[in-house]
């Protein structure tokens, strides 16, 4: 989460930094820059976006937990539901048909997991008692960060942009840590009442892809609908066992884009 | 609004809670013991059971069935103060289809709490998790207000929880306006453990033991009777010592014990698991909850003498060398068996604990003492002997898959550690399939009637004991008759005829003949809609003679 928070603060900073030096062009244009910045080409544009996650997302556990001297094994079937969640980029642009855009995304969804846990027997070896469970309410958010090269295009007052680009994500998701289960004598069955949670975090490395089309509704300002896919996935740290989690999606984004700063692009 | 906030006293003092058993509030902290067990006392409960669940002040927490007493419930009722749980009030009421039978528990008197200042969940949750280690989770998820009743008396209003910190389970109380600690204690309960155990004979297996200060000892906290296991380390006199002042003599130091909860001395591990088994047996086959149906202690003592003092000791202590008897009151005493270089009678001695059917056998007895009392002489002594003989072979064949060797089920006794030189032809003390291997009858016209061994108590029983073979197995006896048995695969059957027999219908002087009679009316009793059971019974008897 701190990374998270981190990423986002170095976005924010960028972000204001850069509209602290487009302010400062406007007002004194830069070196090599030429033209009418309120009629010229896009330089700098800002978006933010309402975002939804259009799928849910599943990962696997498998954990061993040692109980009356015999390891059992607790596996979990988790499904992170769907979810609203926003974006905000800052986009530098290269020329009429590149652009570079740094942004950031955050969800915080909610998860199930189904285990199945094989609980050893307290008297015999190799008697593991079944039980299988369903609980939900668990917690998984994840943020972005990403960096994407974006292709430009227009036609009349319509744009599209397609962008693509590594991204790095931060997860904390809450995992099943230990089982709660019930046993009486004789101690042939046993019923899963719970699971014992642990929040945990994993910062992954993954992509990002996506491919908006908007229209200009001012010179300033065009209202934008993207589809985006996401994608990245890393190990979980559960008492030494790892749980692969993964992270983003296919997701729909309807936001702004809002032009900071025109200019020609210097040739 | 102190008028309301009295009014769970008032509500139980006008019910006059506390003047139907015992005096009010008969302990400090304001808790009043419910033992209602007479009719009118229990007519008197259903009735302010009643009124406090129409207050509000009870509320069903779980009804349970009967696992022992079919057509029985027990519904436990939990006491509230506006709504709030009280920490230890509680009712269980057992009932009929004619109505309540018992009311027993606890009800807290004199609780006056302000609600109004407890603080927010969320908040409670914060303060609950304050100085925690990194990553404690409540367990199970919830925070709940709770009564507390202080040990100095009065009542807290408090937040209550379960919190997971990753090594320990705290169960914490708060001052739910402050937030400040007033109770917690660990609700891990790792008394009982569980550990990895090797047997007399190189075997594997779980031990169930209990954690004490770090050393584990041979004290069973899982199953619902204390299976114990008393290490005499090689000290005769102990066991006198704590005989003449049984069980108030036993110390912690004469409990077996383990450092590391991998037990490897095999005469400890077999008597602590192998009574244990032999529990099992007995609740999952009939139901029944140990020797006196009533999960009395059982205590398994080895080590008596060392093997290496048997020239010495043998004259005095033989008993604790070759033999394992049940001495009563739930205790067991088992022979440290002899050097392997020693034989007797041709045999070699291993630790008696070491045979799970010996085990069964000898705890089979206390199962006598406590039923049929059968007694230890004659004919009704045979009985008493071949029933622990079939009682201690059936749990071998409840546990051990069939077979002739080593941790397999069979009809010898004690195959496991009474093995012969050199051809193991003659492992074990006797044959429930050919008695006269081992020179017992094996026929009612063949019965010892001389005065050795309490008239033959441990060669006679060879006639029930092969009626007990021939009614599973089937064949042809040795002189001619044939028996149609149920089957291996159907031993449940002529095992719940003969322990029904034994212990419903027998009496301390019952024969023979009367056993007969009485197997083949459980048989009749158990599978009224199948013949073939009672058939493979009375064709049984009659093969070995017992008309």
């Amino acid at each position: 989460m701190k990374i998270t928070t981190n990423a986002l603060a170095l976005a924010s900073l960028l972000l204001a930094g850069s509209i602290q030096s487009v302010f400062a062009q406007d007002k004194q244009p830069v070196s090599g820059v030429t033209g009418d910045p309120a009629r010229g080409p896009s330089r700098i544009e800002v978006g933010l976006d309402f975002a939804q996650t259009l799928g849910s997302t599943t990962f696997n556990s498998s954990q061993t937990i040692r109980e009356f001297a015999e390891d059992g094994t607790l596996t979990g079937a988790y499904k992170v539901g769907k979810s609203p969640g926003g974006g905000f980029h800052i986009q530098y642009n290269l020329g009429k048909t590149f652009g570079v855009r740094l942004g950031g995304q955050t969800f915080s969804r909610k998860s199930t997991g189904t285990f199945d846990a094989k609980i050893p027997h307290p008297f015999f070896f190799a008697k593991s008692r079944s039980a299988q469970g369903t609980f939900g309410d668990l917690g998984f958010s994840e943020s972005a960060v990403t960096l994407t090269g974006v292709y430009r295009g227009e036609s009349g007052k319509w744009k599209f942009n397609l962008e693509g680009g590594p991204a790095y994500f931060a997860v904390d998701a809450t995992v099943a840590e230990k089982w709660d289960y019930g046993q009486v004598y004789p101690y042939d069955t046993v019923t899963l009442n719970g699971i014992a949670k642990t929040k945990k975090s994993v910062s992954p490395i993954g992509f990002a892809a996506g491919l908006e089309i908007g229209r200009e509704v001012s010179p300033a300002v065009t209202i934008v609908a993207q589809g985006r896919y996401t994608s990245g996935s890393g190990d979980l740290d559960v008492n030494g066992q790892k749980i692969n989690v993964k992270a983003g999606g296919a997701q729909a984004r309807l936001g702004l884009r809002i032009v900071l700063a025109r200019g020609k692009v210097k040739s | 609004m102190r008028m309301i906030m009295r009014r769970a006293t008032l509500a139980l003092a006008a019910l006059g809670m506390g003047m139907m058993q015992g005096p009010p509030a008969d302990r400090p902290d304001g808790r009043t013991s419910v033992a209602a067990t007479s009719r009118a006392a229990v007519s008197e409960w259903d009735q302010k059971i009643a009124a406090l669940s129409t207050r509000g002040d009870l509320r069903v927490l779980t009804t349970r069935e009967d696992t022992m007493i079919p057509g029985r419930t027990h519904t436990r009722l939990e006491q509230l103060y506006k709504g709030a749980p009280v920490w230890g009030g509680e009712l269980v009421r057992q009932e009929d289809a004619a109505g309540t039978l018992t009311v027993f528990g606890g009800l807290y008197e004199g609780i006056d709490l302000d609600t109004r200042n407890a603080m927010s969940e969320a908040a409670a949750r914060s303060a609950l998790l304050r100085g925690r280690p990194e990553g404690s989770t409540f367990f199970p998820d919830e925070a709940t207000l709770t009564v507390l009743p202080k040990p100095e008396g009065g009542y807290a209003l408090t937040w209550r929880a379960r919190i997971w910190t990753g090594s320990d389970i705290r169960m914490t109380f708060i001052d739910a306006a402050s937030g400040a600690v007033l109770m917690e204690y660990s609700d891990k309960q790792t008394q009982a453990a569980v550990g990895k155990a090797t047997g007399v004979l190189g075997d594997t297996k779980k031990i169930s033991v209990t954690n004490v200060g770090g050393t584990f000892q041979a004290l069973d906290a899982l199953r619902p009777p204390a299976v114990q296991t008393l290490d005499m380390k090689f000290v005769p006199t102990r066991i006198d010592a704590i005989f003449a002042r049984f069980p108030s003599s036993i110390a912690s130091s004469d409990y077996a014990a383990d450092s590391d909860n991998d037990w490897t001395d095999g005469a400890v591990v077999d008597a602590q698991v192998y009574a244990g088994f032999t529990y099992d047996y007995y609740f999952k086959r009939f139901g029944r909850r140990g020797l006196d149906n009533a999960n009395i202690t059982i205590r398994s003592f080895v080590h008596m003498v060392r093997r290496e003092d048997l020239l010495a000791l043998f004259p005095i202590y033989s008993d604790f060398y070759l033999n394992a008897f049940y001495a009563g009151s739930g205790v067991m005493v088992y022979g440290e068996g002899i050097p392997n270089n020693f034989t007797f009678g041709g045999q070699h001695f291993n630790y008696f604990s070491g045979a799970l059917d010996i085990v069964g056998h000898e705890l089979s007895h206390g199962v006598t003492g406590f039923t049929s009392r059968l007694i230890y002489q004659g004919e009704s002594g045979a009985l008493n002997e071949a029933f622990s003989d079939i009682m201690g072979t059936s749990i071998e064949f409840y546990f051990q898959p069939p077979g002739n060797g080593p941790l397999q089920a069979d009809y010898l006794l004690g195959e496991d550690i009474v093995t012969s030189s050199p051809t193991n032809q003659r492992n074990g003390i006797r044959s429930m399939q050919s008695p006269t291997l081992f020179g017992d009858p094996d026929h009612y016209t063949l019965r010892y009637t001389g005065t050795q061994d309490n008239g033959g108590v441990h060669t006679n029983s060879g006639i029930a004991n092969n009626a007990y073979y021939l009614a599973i197995e089937g064949g042809t006896h040795r002189l001619g008759a044939r028996v149609t048995g149920v089957g291996g695969a159907n031993r449940e059957q002529i095992e719940r005829v003969f322990y029904r027999a034994f212990t419903a219908f027998l009496v301390p002087s019952s024969n023979f003949a009367a056993t007969r009679i009485a197997t083949i009316q459980a048989a009749r009793e158990l599978y009224p809609g199948n013949a073939a059971v009672e058939a493979a019974v009375a064709q049984a008897w009659t093969a070995v003679g017992v008309n």
